[in-house]
């Protein structure tokens, strides 16, 4: 009798353990902090897809340059209206003294009329190496080295 | 008695996994943001601006992608399929690795980028882009 009751142990806790749920509203809520500031700069873009594609190491310092669905560009995730762009650059490149690369993440569905812009644009302020960002492939891995090579640009 | 043998629960064997589930996802999804911060990029080289036209190169390969989509090596035309087979014949016997492209401004951006995601698994390494041909284009660039 002892022994049924015993297995029968314990009254039916009525408190619901929060700690779990709690963990995982803390995981979203850093994952939002980190992915609302890009949201809020509206810049929208599906970048282009590639398989052989090269990983570069992101730096705080590279130049970013996107432009969004619509041809808008964005300067290092700021809003920057089309006049502005050249001289934003020159400013940019003017002034910096090592890799004179030019990250371009611009919409795949653009023509190529707005990157021969935007690359026209990079060439004159003196950038040597535009690199396209992209996406890899869902399901792909590159079939060549993914390391960057010393082009003749490189210095 | 029933009372105080209910109250002495039986010792629990079993460890409390849930806690170190909870730590091995947070461990997951940092993972996974660090993974992201290497950039995947496609490199093209810009020219230095020279003023004038420098003479063309006669043994650079140029490939070129027409207004209606169709491409060319050197000319000769080439399809989409065929692409990767015909850039490898051609850089496996080449001491530079060097495409030029020369792409209609009709054409969307993703077009190009496939374009040199092939050539780059056949072996090219560096990749230049012709200026467009366009007046409008070099007017506004110049503007």
């Amino acid at each position: 009798m002892a022994i049924s009751a015993s297995s029968t142990k314990g009254g039916v806790n009525a408190n619901i353990n929060v700690t779990p749920m709690a963990d995982v509203m803390l995981v979203l809520l850093i994952i939002f902090m980190i992915t609302a500031p890009l949201i809020a700069s509206g810049f929208v873009a599906v970048l282009p897809e590639g398989i052989n594609i090269i990983k570069a190491n992101e730096d705080p310092d590279d130049v970013v340059l996107g432009i969004d669905q619509g041809g808008h560009y964005f300067l290092n995730t700021k809003r920057i209206s089309d006049d502005a762009v050249q001289g934003a650059l020159n400013a940019i490149y003017n002034a910096r003294t090592k890799d004179k690369i030019l990250y371009l993440k611009a919409d795949s569905r653009l023509k190529m009329e707005k990157i021969q812009e935007a690359i026209a644009m990079a060439r004159k302020a003196g950038v040597r190496v535009v690199s396209a960002v992209t996406e890899q492939k869902a399901g792909t891995t590159s079939t060549v080295s993914s390391e960057r090579p010393k082009g003749p640009g490189g210095s | 008695m029933a009372m105080a043998t209910g109250s002495g629960s039986s010792l629990n064997s079993d460890i409390n996994i849930t806690p170190f589930i909870d730590v091995l996802l947070v461990l997951l999804v940092i993972f996974m943001i660090t993974v992201a911060i290497y950039r995947k990029v496609l490199d093209i080289q810009v020219p230095i601006e020279t003023k004038g036209q420098a003479k063309p190169d006669p043994n650079q390969i140029i490939l070129e992608i027409k207004p209606d989509g169709s491409m060319a090596i050197n000319t000769q035309p080439v399809d989409a399929a065929g692409l990767g087979q015909k850039l490898y014949d051609i850089y496996s016997v080449r001491p530079d690795k060097l495409l030029f492209i020369k792409a209609d401004d009709s054409r969307p951006y993703q077009e190009v980028i496939k374009v040199i995601d092939v050539a780059r698994g056949a072996g090219v390494l560096v990749f230049g882009l012709a200026p467009s041909t366009s007046a409008a284009a070099a007017a506004k660039a110049g503007g």
